[in-house]
């Protein structure tokens, strides 16, 4: 049977574990600006560009680090 | 005329029988191999095409057709044919039980066809059971010449074995040495003329035997194939009777027909391997890797005796390379070995479980033989809708079926980013719902406390944007110092533009504050009048820094700006304190 070009994964495998490292690092710091923003906002002073903005890169940058934390453990989802 | 009407009808009669004539078996040469578990056949027979045909059928007793894994026909070195199952034609014998192979033959022709068989499970142990350590004896019965609906001129019959035979049956015209019966002069047969054959024999090969094999196949494209093999596993061989001992077991160095030990040859980049059972992981097995392949013995729990069992999970993880291509209009290709890695086993019943990720489409598969195809869905990690699992049959599997087979499916790079979304997703649910719970107003009873914390709310809010109007100003008080700083001739034309353009950014900094100190003065007085004080403060440092600009000549200068420098610096971080 005839084969083609090898598919290979969208990423070099090695870059998983700094990945993982890195956006899940970011993701926690932006996590934490987002809740401490929450924390020091009132009525008045509370801006939804600002909570999308944070709350944004958080939810993109933990999502995207859980995804190669799991592939990194060896869980090839 | 009637006589001449008769003859004319018997000739007619004469020439219809002729051309139902099927073809002549000039030679056939049967080689039968008992070495192993499988009984392996391997014929060479010579056509005569009489009237011509376009197929050509092989037959044997149904006993052994039933058992038949594989059969294949070559004709010269280029044409192979599998052999598919007919119906005995007319005339058969009640057991014979037939194959034709498309192999076309014209009248006259004389073709050499050669045709390869196994069997699984045909060869009886007798005695059927034996005890520890005694020698395995099994019978073969078959049919002395070919069974065939055609005539046969000449044929041998020649039968290997692993040891000397201790008996076999008819004796005449029957050869035998140390590993080999012959039969080498059998002469002219009848169609479906037959006689039987015996051979009663010393085996030693261990019958290794999988009853049920499930292979589950799961695919990742971020990078990993999961293979994990299910398997249960027979000794077929003459059953144990009577005791074990183990001690006199390992004396004897496991003899007998039992075995103990199997070897497993996986893909040289298989890695992440496990052999586990119920019971949990089991620790006798061993790995070594080479270029070619990795070898992994596998010793079961327990020595397997005739007629004892055992089942084991073997599991091992492969990368994408070598076993996923690329194929034109954006499908992929899938490519493993159809069967067991596990050498010398016959397997009864195979399931080839193929995961696919969630949400590939257009699935279609090629194996190298027949399988029955069935779909499954399976639910792992983070999936919604369940992966796609194609799931192929077959039973009568021997070590010669282990050939690749390909499934085909279409999986785009959308597809692969659904799980990340999926997690973005849901850490965007929960900042959200942050938010939606942080406007919520979940008092239950409006008093004075809460119209307090409210003015002060207020109060916080005024005063944040007059710090954001503050540190505007302090920028542009910096910017003015660094300006006069950098000016050498302090009263030409750039210094004034400097300080025209300083005091028009100064004076709109200070009305956009003026109602905001006025607004913070209807909320909170302490606040206001702080608020006032530090506008005033700031009013002051404006004068000096402006004077700066107007100054003409060099000295004191340096001191003179380093103090407004400090207090500058002082007064930012005055704001800062006034708002917290």
């Amino acid at each position: 049977m005839e084969r083609g070009s090898p598919v290979s994964s969208p990423l070099p495998i090695e870059l998983y574990p700094p990945l993982a490292t890195v956006l899940l690092a970011g993701g926690l710091c932006a996590a934490a600006g987002f809740f401490l923003y929450e924390a020091g906002a009132n009525r008045l002073t509370r801006k939804a560009s600002q909570e999308l903005l944070l709350g944004g890169s958080a939810s993109v940058m933990l999502g995207l680090g859980t995804l190669f934390l799991l592939l990194w453990t060896g869980v090839w989802v | 005329m009637r006589r001449a009407v008769a003859v004319f009808a018997l000739l007619a009669l004469a020439a219809a029988v002729a051309d139902a004539q099927p073809a002549k078996i000039k030679k056939a040469e049967r080689k039968i191999s008992l070495k192993s578990q499988v009984v392996k056949l391997n014929d060479v027979i010579e056509f005569v095409g009489v009237a011509g045909e376009s197929s050509l059928l092989f037959c044997w007793p149904r006993r052994l057709a039933e058992r038949a894994a594989r059969i294949k026909v070559a004709v010269g070195k280029d044409d192979r044919f599998d052999a598919a199952p007919a119906a005995a034609p007319l005339g058969a014998p009640a057991d014979a039980a037939c194959f034709s192979a498309p192999v076309p033959i014209k009248k006259g022709e004389a073709k050499s066809v050669e045709v390869s068989a196994s069997f699984t499970g045909v060869m009886k142990p007798n005695p059927a059971k034996v005890a520890q350590g005694e020698k395995q004896y099994v019978e073969y019965e078959d049919t002395l010449w070919l069974l065939s609906p055609y005539p046969i001129e000449a044929q041998s019959t020649t039968i290997t074995l692993p040891d000397e035979a201790t008996s076999f049956s008819p004796s005449e015209g029957a050869s035998s040495t140390s590993s080999k019966v012959a039969w080498g002069k059998l002469g002219k047969a009848a169609a479906w003329e037959s006689k039987p054959l015996k051979v009663h024999f010393h085996h030693d090969k261990p019958f290794k035997k999988v009853t049920k094999l499930v292979r589950e196949i799961e695919v990742s494209h971020w990078g990993n194939i999961y293979v994990e093999e299910s398997y249960e596993i027979i000794n077929a061989g003459a059953e144990h009777k009577g005791a074990f001992s183990r001690l006199r077991h390992a004396q004897q160095g496991g003899a007998g027909n039992s075995f103990q030990m199997l070897r497993a040859r996986l893909p040289p980049s298989a890695h992440s391997l496990y052999y586990r059972d119920l019971i949990g992981n089991i620790s006798s097995s061993n790995t070594r890797r080479s270029a070619k392949e990795t070898v992994v013995d596998l010793s079961l729990r327990y020595p397997l005796m005739g007629g004892w069992k055992t089942d084991f999970v073997l599991g091992y993880s492969l990368p994408l390379e070598g076993f996923l291509f690329g194929r034109p209009k954006g499908r992929s290709r899938l490519i493993l070995d159809a069967s067991s890695p596990i050498d010398d086993v016959v397997i009864e019943e195979l399931e080839t479980r193929v995961v696919l990720p969630e949400g590939a489409a257009n699935i279609e598969f090629d194996s190298p033989f027949e399988v029955e195809a069935g779909w499954d869905k399976k639910f792992t990690y983070l999936d919604t809708a369940g992966r796609p699992v194609l799931v192929l049959r077959k039973s009568n599997l021997t070590p010669l079926h282990n050939k690749p087979f390909s499934v085909d499916y279409t999986f785009g790079t959308t597809a692969l980013l659904r799980e990340p979304l999926l997690l973005i997703g849901v850490f965007a649910a929960l900042f959200a719902a942050a938010a939606v719970y942080s406007r919520c107003e979940f008092t239950i009873s409006k008093d004075d406390r809460w119209q307090e914390a409210r003015t002060r709310e207020k109060a916080a809010a005024t005063l944040q944007r007059l710090s954001e109007l503050w540190d505007a100003e302090a920028e542009a008080l910096a910017r003015a110092a660094a300006a006069a700083e950098s000016l050498t001739d302090a009263g030409g034309a750039e210094a004034a533009a400097a300080r025209q353009a300083a005091e028009a950014e100064l004076r709109a900094l200070d009305a956009k504050a003026k109602p905001l100190i006025e607004a913070l003065e209807a909320v909170s007085a302490k606040a206001a009048a702080s608020a006032r004080a530090h506008a005033d403060a700031g009013k002051a440092l404006q004068q000096r820094v402006l004077k700066l600009l107007g100054e003409k000549g060099e000295p004191a200068k340096k001191g003179a700006a380093r103090a407004l420098a400090d207090a500058r610096a002082e007064w930012a971080g005055a704001t800062a304190a006034l708002c917290d």
